[in-house]
């Protein structure tokens, strides 16, 4: 039996002399985890726990089950602000992704400023947000730039309260979330315009396909992963909006421009509701996270498919 | 590298990640000043502007050479979160500045109902507190809030502009009407800015319960405190809203007055754009940040139709706590007992009134504001509203009706009907 087993003493200690070398790599990473964790996880995981609770930052939570998330779906003013974040998310991904295609395509052609203009238009993605945001409030405001500048040249009939209208408001919150960000997204469709095979559009061209038919049959199926990319990173910025909100508008006029980002914000910090605050920031997550997820598959499948 | 040095590696590392979460969580476990010769008081910053506070402490270190007093100044914006967050941790100052009443989530009294502050005890001056202050500065438990200063809320206007404008002060609420409707010679009737982050609105609501519900009812506040009463089913309350949306209607404010700021629309009166702007006495600094061109003065807000019902709102706004998790709450009683004997001096720093009187026959408002002085003589005053609502969200939800109100959105009825079923009484949640 000794005998018997000896062969397999001898894989098992031969698996062990590989194993920790393979091991090392990971143990490099065991302090950067560490501190992941204690810094970034951990923190998350007990903010998640204090959704179940109706802390106050002051005294004890108290526990209360799923009581701030039935209360957060019962309330008509939650849902309000659920519904602002969603019309803000659906333009604000269907705007950037255009304009940054737009962008992409129209810089694709050989210009002598070609690189000029990608830097100019990528330019405001590195500003602060809130820096940008109230750059826009200043001009935006009732008796800003813009309304000035209309005035002026006698376009006075034109002159409206930018951010005091509920509807102008999420408008105006979108456009300078795009004005800001289109040049990124126009970054990412460059390098998947730039990874596309030549051949293929010159092909269809002497083919005789017309630039639209090109570009719908041809450039846009390809384009896919680096769509995929641009509507993932678009659709989680605009979810999770908050800057540009609290800036410009503050989430007014009367709560019109509210969205997730802000609620979570005020509840805690201006009502003191830290537990109900977490509740709705773990649902954002839990939001954010399943339309990635989604996104990710129905890309995956459609670039599978294209690929075939 | 053996087995034990690579486990002493990463248990040095968890050890190195727990100190760093720890550090992150203050650990200051001396809370305040152990240290009985200093004394550390949280307060706002009040950016550039005198501060009373300053020659408070340096009178008291002159009086004290052995005590080193602290201040922690924070943002004004940011001052309520940042107390909050030094009460609930070891941070928490020997005394802080806050609000009084309920209205804000760490005002006075909400911090007060959660066991959190200190009794003052036998303190002098707690018998020459004004009975109508007392709601905001004690409970049955003892007085856990040393009041400052008081404000009023009245009508800022500057006399040449009125004048030139051809529009005399409104005594009723019917000549204010009349002053919307006869348009103010192109400029603004009443300036106010509605945008998210402005008081005005709820100054202006204030004014108009004070001279309808709590004229009608001057106990209102401690009724619907006890659940006596509701908001919707008070016709002073009506009226009060009523009478801001026939404001709106008559064309009283900037057609963009919803997207402005309290800021700009200060700005509007003191460079003569608007004629009047109801605010606060202690915000004046922000209408002379438009440099008038002559001196400002501030007069009653009629918000009646009937001239002997008008009141004007006027009470404690802010004031002095000690923490119970302070370091040292007799030094900072002792800070307090200086501050108190001297509150006439201090006072003069920035032009406030003491929310306990000096005495009789002394100024109970600023010189600018010496014509809500009868008023006030009389005891034609009420409190702020939003004082005597424990709940935060109940002033979100009225300042959010009263825009909706002017974007003819929603109705007056509606407005109170939402603030009565978002209502909480004191403690409950």
């Amino acid at each position: 039996m000794a005998a018997g087993t000896a062969p397999a003493r001898r894989a098992g200690w031969v698996r062990q002399r590989t194993h920790p070398s393979r091991r090392v790599p990971w143990l490099f990473a065991v302090p950067a985890v560490l501190i992941c964790f204690g810094l970034f996880i951990l923190p998350a995981l007990l903010g998640a726990g204090y959704a179940f609770t109706n802390w106050d930052g002051l005294t004890s939570p108290r526990w209360l089950g799923f009581g701030n998330f039935t209360e957060f779906f019962g309330d008509s003013e939650s849902i309000d602000v659920l519904l602002h974040t969603l019309e803000i998310s659906a333009a604000y991904v269907v705007g950037v992704n255009l304009v940054g295609l737009g962008l992409a395509l129209a810089l694709e052609r050989t210009l002598k400023t070609r690189g000029l203009l990608r830097a100019l238009f990528f330019l405001p993605a590195v500003v602060s947000p809130l820096v940008v945001a109230f750059i826009w409030k200043f001009m935006l405001d009732a008796n800003g730039a813009i309304n000035e500048a209309l005035g002026a040249v006698g376009l006075g009939s034109l002159e409206k309260p930018w951010l005091g209208e509920p509807t102008l408001a999420l408008i105006s919150i979108v456009v300078v979330m795009i004005w800001q960000f289109a040049g990124y997204h126009m970054l990412i469709y460059s390098a998947g315009l730039q990874s596309l095979q030549a051949e293929l559009r010159e092909a269809a061209a002497v083919d005789g396909a017309s630039p639209w038919r090109r570009f719908r049959d041809i450039t846009l199926p390809l384009l896919k992963p680096a769509m995929t990319i641009s509507v993932a990173l678009s659709t989680i910025t605009s979810l999770m909006v908050f800057d540009q909100v609290i800036a410009l508008t503050g989430g007014g006029p009367a709560g019109s421009t509210e969205t997730l980002g802000t609620y979570v914000y005020k509840q805690a910090f201006v009502n003191g509701r830290y537990g109900y605050s977490a509740a709705v920031a773990l649902l954002l997550v839990i939001g954010v996270c399943a339309v990635a997820f989604v996104q990710f598959r129905v890309a995956r499948r459609g670039t599978a498919e294209a690929g075939r | 590298m053996s087995r034990a040095v690579k486990l002493v590696g990463c248990l040095a590392a968890l050890a190195a990640c727990v100190a760093v979460a720890v550090g992150c969580g203050g650990g200051d476990d001396g809370g305040g000043s152990s240290d009985s010769g200093t004394l550390t008081i949280s307060s706002y910053d009040l950016g550039g502007a005198p501060d009373p506070l300053d020659k408070a402490i340096a009178g008291f270190e002159k009086e004290n050479p052995d005590v080193k007093v602290e201040v922690k100044r924070t943002a004004f914006t940011q001052y309520a979160q940042a107390l909050r967050q030094q009460l609930s941790t070891n941070q928490a100052p020997d005394l802080a500045r806050t609000a009084l009443g309920y209205g804000e989530a760490s005002s006075a009294t909400v911090l007060a109902e959660k066991g959190l502050l200190a009794d003052f005890g036998d303190a002098s001056w707690i018998g020459e507190i004004p009975d109508q202050s007392k709601s905001s500065t004690s409970d049955e438990s003892g007085t856990f809030a040393f009041p400052v200063d008081s404000s009023a809320i009245g009508i800022f206007y500057l006399p040449g502009v009125l004048k030139e404008a051809g529009v005399e002060l409104p005594k009723t609420f019917a000549d204010v009407l009349a002053a919307c409707e006869a348009g103010g010679g192109g400029k603004v009737v009443f300036a106010l800015g509605a945008n998210e982050t402005s008081g005005m609105p709820l100054f202006l609501l204030d004014s108009l319960v004070a001279s309808t519900a709590y004229a009608e009812d001057p106990e209102f506040g401690e009724k619907r405190l006890a659940d006596e009463v509701t908001f919707a089913d008070s016709k002073g309350w009506q009226e009060a809203l009523t009478q801001f949306e026939e404001m709106s209607e008559a064309g009283c404010f900037d057609k963009n007055a919803v997207g402005i700021s309290q800021e700009q629309a200060s700005l509007e009166l003191s460079q003569g754009k608007a004629l009047m702007a109801v605010s606060l006495t202690v915000t004046l600094p922000l209408f002379q940040a438009g440099k008038p061109s002559e001196e400002l003065k501030m007069a009653p807000f009629p918000g009646n139709v009937d001239a002997a019902q008008v009141r004007v709102p006027n009470a404690p706004v802010d004031g002095y706590v000690i923490p119970k998790r302070g370091g040292d709450p007799e030094l900072a009683e002792a800070f307090i007992e200086y501050y108190a004997e001297h509150r006439g001096e201090f006072a003069q720093v920035d032009e406030s009134i003491p929310a306990i009187p000096l005495g009789e026959g002394e100024a109970s408002v600023p010189k600018y504001a010496a014509e809500l002085e009868p008023f006030i003589e009389a005891g034609k005053v009420a409190p702020f509203a939003q004082n005597e609502w424990p709940n935060p969200e109940e002033q979100v939800a009225a300042a959010q009706g009263l825009v909706e109100i002017m974007l003819g959105a929603t109705e007056p009825d509606d407005v109170l009907a939402k603030m009565d079923s978002i209502w909480t009484g004191p403690g409950e949640e």
